[in-house]
């Protein structure tokens, strides 16, 4: 569908483009609504581009991406 | 002919009797030396030394050598010219309408400031030139064609323009139809050469003489020099190339630099009235810092505010680990802000408004309504009609020309001097809240960082961290742009030195980034920098061929290839038109955008063009142990490359 396109191929977001959207997503109807009703930048996905039901396994995909690591597990980022 | 020929050999004759030359040498360039003190910008070589004083007894006659000699030709001077302005190198590719001079650059002055650096486009000839100038401070010499080779490099003076970057391109140019051979010196011919990128230089000329190519490319680099700075244009002439200097010989014209405008002193004074006394001023900078003087100057103007600074990223303007660095949160800061600095703002309008990327489109200000506006820049002092690259129209409640590095000083005075004891109790409780704001924003940005760390494709924000641990103990130099990696090294390094970072094309035109890292990384090597680069994949299709340039002049430069395999904007754009017409979410949007069904080897490619190369790289725990390498090779002189496949943004 493109999600992957402006918010990263695991949900993380990217600052220019889009916000994080996984793990964790939005409860499936205000998911729902958002990608429906979009605010600002983000094109409006209708339901016949992408039914409801499509809809649910993406959401249902967010919701597999486990959590990231903690900050100070990654030395990259923690001893900075 | 014959007599002005009678009359240099005259003057060799003589000077070769009395140890002088003729005035064609760097050296007239000098106050404390005269016309006439050496003939030759380098020691000579004996054939030198030959040609300029007793030639060998041949068997020429006087009219033989007529005709198949040049003993002193006009493009010596044109080289005398150039080093007399402290130009480095000269990028190029050869053509034959810059034969002479060409030649006159690797014998008669030595190839030696200016060195040529051998290039395989004119865009990246230029492009070279505008990365090396954003750290060298001066510009380098591009030489091409000024028909064929100016075409190809009218899009990388295009990017120059707009960001602002001083490069001196020298055009080749038959202009006298009766002088050209047939065939390809008349397609290489063209009335008026520079008209092509008149558009958007900042001057150009047509030299008809030597003593006028002279002047006319010293007034060039002065131009160029100038904030605002930007490229210009001087159309060398084959025939004034080749033929003999002729006499009197012209002197080359002293260069008399230009101080940068200040902004004047009522204006700075009303400016720091409103600064000293705002509750939330915001200090908005982007091509404003050029040197560490100007970024310690801007740091001094903050500090007395207690105001928060967004950096715009045209440059490295402020220290990223100040705790007064807040361009994380530019868009609460500008909606609040009751006074907004702009400094060498690339786009005022964008800044206090928004314009919607929808069917219809609606401009909103982000702006209070009632925030005061100030503008300090040169922007205003130099703008053309035809490319619209001046972005839209914001009126400001105070516009001061002048440039903002040269004038922050006075500024600053000002400010202090109307920071009132209660207003400077008040910055200090300022002071506290900033601080807490700023260590929050970066802890925010660490956390943001951990998603998808341990992703394939590799995430942004691993590939710059990963980076970021093994450059943070060198002298190091960022010489990419970094908005299409989220903008993480501005989020998470400690940079604090103007060259730490410069910016990107200016024009976004896509081409820039490689070249443009390359001509950086030869700046930083002669001060022992380690040059980094993030570079895009699709920028790197454009003119690959700077991979061997960097190569074979040993130009050390690390570039991690992100390699999201696609021209991801437009991606997105076609992503959102086809969204917009409710139809093509099934992958569509790819076709034109992707670069797949072959991937992009572009491992094989830099290897290919001398470029040492690993890749590509997939798992993250690859990244660390390869770039480690990858800097080995780098600080042995020599460019690097890694591919590492990498999500979107």
């Amino acid at each position: 569908m493109g999600c992957y396109q402006c918010h990263g191929y695991e949900g993380q977001g990217a600052r220019p483009t889009g916000p994080r959207i996984a793990p964790e997503p939005l409860p499936f109807a205000v998911f729902s609504t958002w990608v429906r009703h979009p605010p600002e930048v983000m094109p409006a996905y209708s339901r016949d581009v992408r039914s409801e039901d499509k809809l649910e396994r993406i959401h249902e995909y967010l919701i597999s991406i486990p959590p990231p690591p903690d900050v100070s597990t990654l030395p990259a980022l923690s001893e900075n | 002919m014959a007599n002005r020929r009678e009359f240099l050999k005259g003057i060799a004759t003589v000077g070769a009797a009395s140890g002088l030359g003729v005035a064609s040498n760097p050296a007239t360039s000098d106050a404390s030396t005269q016309a006439g003190q050496e003939l030759s910008a380098v020691p000579p070589s004996s054939r030198e030394a030959a040609m300029e004083g007793e030639r060998p007894d041949d068997d020429y006659s006087e009219t033989e050598a007529e005709h198949y000699f040049v003993d002193h030709p006009g493009s010596d001077f044109m080289v005398d010219v150039v080093k007399s302005l402290g130009i480095d190198y000269l990028a190029s590719n050869p053509g034959s309408s810059f034969r002479g001079f060409h030649e006159s650059i690797v014998n008669y002055g030595g190839n030696a400031k200016p060195e040529f650096l051998t290039c395989l486009h004119e865009e990246s000839s230029v492009a070279m030139g505008h990365g090396y100038a954003k750290i060298a401070g001066k510009p380098l010499a591009v030489a091409c064609h000024g028909t064929v080779g100016l075409q190809h490099a009218a899009m990388a003076i295009y990017n120059a323009w707009c960001d602002r970057a001083p490069v001196v391109v020298l055009a080749g140019n038959h202009l006298d139809a009766t002088e050209r051979r047939a065939g390809v010196e008349w397609a290489h011919s063209v009335q008026d050469a520079a008209k092509l990128v008149r558009d958007f230089t900042k001057w150009d000329d047509t030299p008809m003489s030597l003593a006028h190519f002279g002047e006319s490319l010293v007034r060039a680099y002065k131009i160029a020099m100038t904030p605002p700075m930007g490229p210009v244009v001087i159309v060398m002439d084959g025939h004034l190339q080749e033929q003999e200097i002729g006499s009197p010989a012209p002197v080359v014209p002293d260069l008399s630099p230009t101080v940068p405008p200040q902004g004047d002193s009522g204006a700075l004074r009303e400016a720091a009235e409103l600064l000293a006394n705002a509750e939330r001023p915001v200090i908005l900078a982007d091509r404003t810092v050029r040197t560490a003087e100007g970024m310690a100057r801007l740091v001094a103007l903050a500090e007395a505010l207690q105001a928060p600074v967004v950096d715009r990223a045209g440059r490295l303007n402020f220290p990223t680990n100040h705790y007064l660095n807040h361009s994380g949160r530019a868009r609460g800061l500008v909606s609040n802000a009751d006074v907004i600095l702009g400094l060498e703002l690339y786009d005022f309008w964008g800044n206090v408004n928004r314009m919607s990327d929808l069917v219809h489109r609606e401009a909103t200000r982000t702006a209070r309504a009632d925030a005061k506006l100030i503008s300090l820049g040169v922007n205003d002092l130099f703008i053309k009609s035809n490319y619209q690259s001046f972005q839209r129209y914001q009126p400001v409640d105070l516009s001061i020309a002048g440039d903002a590095e040269a004038t922050l000083p006075a500024l600053t005075e000002e400010v202090k001097r109307a920071m009132s004891p209660e207003r400077r109790a008040g910055t200090a409780e300022r002071e506290a809240t900033l601080r807490r704001a700023h260590d929050e924003m970066r802890e925010r940005a660490k956390v943001e960082a951990t998603y998808a760390w341990n992703a394939s494709p590799i995430s942004t924000a691993r590939m710059c961290m990963e980076l970021w641990q093994q450059i943070r103990v060198r002298d190091w130099s960022m010489v990419s742009r970094t908005s299409q990696v989220s903008s993480w090294p501005q989020r998470l390094w400690n940079m604090d030195r103007h060259y730490q970072f410069i910016g990107g094309s200016g024009g976004y035109g896509v081409g820039y980034g490689a070249p443009g890292a390359v001509g950086a990384a030869l700046a930083n090597q002669e001060h022992g920098r380690l040059s980094v680069a993030i570079q895009a994949d699709g920028d790197l299709m454009y003119a690959p061929g700077v991979l061997w340039t960097a190569a074979h002049h040993h130009i050390p430069l690390l570039s991690l290839v992100h390699n999201n395999r696609a021209y991801h904007q437009e991606l997105m754009h076609l992503q959102k038109m086809a969204s917009r017409r409710r139809r093509g979410a099934d992958g569509r949007a790819k076709i034109g955008n992707v670069f797949e069904e072959p991937f992009i080897e572009f491992t094989e490619m830099a290897r290919g063009l001398g470029v040492w190369s690993e890749g590509p790289i997939h798992d993250p725990n690859e990244l660390a142990p390869a770039i480690a390498r990858a800097i080995d090779v780098v600080e042995q002189g020599e460019p690097a490359l890694l591919d590492v496949v990498s999500q979107p943004r």
